[in-house]
Order: structure tokens, then C-alpha cells, then sequence
């Protein structure tokens, strides 16, 4: 088996478009995650927590890797705590597709037709 | 620019957006936060502030209770949607506005709890029992659409509560 080339992505020396795409992803899950927060201050439901919490995850992937890129995370680190992120993001995601159910019925069901 | 500059800047700005959040007249004004609350104290009455659900809104003196109350909730993109379905097909059971505004349920009585609590619309009973959604002064009301433009950021978060509330409730 060839012995993995070194990550490219975890290079000390960050080249420019990587750089680029880190800060778009970093602008873009950052808002999502401003969005999400507003939102759960107004909705205050578990379902809202949990989406929040995922983008969380999302913008916490952009920081993790970025501290790759610039050299305090090694690369077996960096590996490790991405998937684990990822795997945090479907929890998260399921359970708030889970508790959506539970939200959904507290609402009154005024008009039974 | 002069203090006076400043302070006729927020005057005009809560006049030309009657109920208008704190945070969003101190984008608008490029005043700091301190220095718009300075000159809202300064302006005595002719701005008045009323809080509604935990927001505060702010005012030109002109704009009578109904209009506040109306004015505050007509800030939420989905809210509008909601009145002006209503103002086109007339008294409409709950269920039937959701599909018409293509919101779920879960949003709708959201925002439906907000316009009941102001008094801009109000849920009635049929005969058969169904809850049928009613504006209470759908002339007034039609009349305030115009005023409002909510800005993008409050666009934003009630366009991301509706993806959310219609995900979830798949």
C-alpha cells in the first residue's frame, strides 16, 4: 500500500485559494450560525438549540482546520477532530429533526376539520 | 455633523420608519449605540418607544395604538404575508391560510400568536367549530403595509425560521 502523501490541506504554509476558500467558508457559516442563533432567541424550542448547535459544528470545522493551516493542530489531529465534527453535525441535525415532531404538536390544533 | 445634525437624523429616521428597532436605527443613523439613546432621550416626546414581545419599537408621535401595535408585528416578513393573504381572500380557516402563504404550521402560529396579541387579527370560530382567521381592521391595516420595510438581516432570520420550521416538519 503507498504510504499517504502528507495532507496537502495541512501544509504550514497556507497557499492563497485555500486561504480564500477558508475565509468564504468561515464568513458563510458564521452568518448561518448568527442567523440561527436570532432564531432560537425567538423560537426558544429544543429543535432550534440542536440546529444551532450544528452550525456550531460547521463553523468549528472551518476553525479546526484553520489552525491546521497555520500549524498549532497536527495533521492526525486535525483528521480526527474533523470527522468527529462531522459526526456532532448529523446528531445534532437528527435530533432536531426528531424533537421537530414534538414542536410541531405543541402548537394548538384549533381547527380540527 | 452637529449634535443637532445627529439628532434630526434619528427624528427623521423613526418618522420614516415608524416602529423601528433600536439596532436597526443605529445601523441606519451611523450614530454609536450611546449616542443614538442620548438623542432619543433629548427628543423627549417626539419619538415614543413601546416594547411589544421583548422588542422595543420606536415611533414618530403621529402614530395612534393600533398602528403601533400593528406596525411592530408588520416588521416580520412572514407576519405580512399572512395579513395580505387574508386581505385577499377574505376570513380564511388556519389550515387553508398556511398552504395559501406556503409556511408550516408551526410557523404560522408563531406569528399568528404575535398578530392576535396585538389585535391585528383575529382567530373566530365558525359554526363548524373551525378556526377561522379574521383582521380586525383590515382597511387600517392595508394602509400600514406600505409604511413597513423590514431590513435584510430581519428578512434573513424569518426567511431561516420558515426553512427550519418546514424541514422539521416533514
Amino acid at each position: 500500500m503507498t504510504p499517504l502523501r502528507p495532507v496537502a490541506h495541512a501544509a504550514p504554509s497556507p497557499d492563497p485559494a485555500l486561504l480564500g476558500i477558508h475565509l468564504l467558508a468561515g464568513v458563510g457559516s458564521g452568518l448561518l450560525l448568527a442567523l440561527g442563533v436570532v432564531a432560537l432567541g425567538q423560537r426558544g424550542s429544543r429543535s432550534y438549540l440542536l440546529v444551532v448547535l450544528a452550525l456550531g459544528a460547521l463553523v468549528a470545522r472551518t476553525l479546526v482546520s484553520g489552525l491546521a493551516m497555520f500549524g498549532p493542530l497536527g495533521p492526525g489531529v486535525h483528521h480526527f477532530a474533523e470527522h468527529a465534527l462531522d459526526a456532532m453535525l448529523a446528531t445534532f441535525l437528527l435530533g432536531a429533526v426528531y424533537y421537530g415532531r414534538t414542536t410541531d404538536s405543541t402548537s394548538p390544533t384549533e381547527d380540527s376539520r | 455633523m452637529t449634535e443637532n445634525d445627529a439628532r434630526t437624523r434619528v427624528a427623521a429616521h423613526v418618522a420614516d420608519h415608524p416602529g423601528v428597532y433600536f439596532s436597526e436605527l443605529v445601523r441606519q443613523t451611523d450614530l454609536a449605540p450611546g449616542q443614538v439613546q442620548y438623542h432619543l432621550r433629548k427628543l423627549g416626546d417626539a419619538v415614543v418607544s413601546r416594547e411589544f414581545h421583548g422588542r422595543t419599537h420606536y415611533y414618530p408621535p403621529d402614530c395612534d395604538a393600533f398602528e403601533r401595535r400593528a406596525l411592530a408585528v408588520l416588521r416580520r416578513e412572514t407576519a405580512v404575508d399572512i395579513v395580505v393573504s387574508l386581505l385577499r381572500h377574505g376570513p380564511t380557516p388556519a389550515a387553508d391560510t398556511a398552504e395559501r402563504v406556503d409556511v408550516a404550521r408551526s410557523t404560522l402560529e408563531w406569528h399568528l400568536d404575535r398578530l392576535t396579541d396585538l389585535g391585528v387579527v383575529a382567530k373566530r370560530r365558525d359554526e363548524r367549530g373551525r378556526v377561522t382567521l379574521v383582521l380586525e381592521r383590515p382597511e387600517e391595516t392595508a394602509g400600514l403595509l406600505r409604511t413597513v420595510e423590514p431590513s435584510l438581516p430581519e428578512r434573513l432570520v424569518d426567511r431561516f425560521t420558515r426553512l427550519v420550521d418546514r424541514l422539521l416538519a416533514e
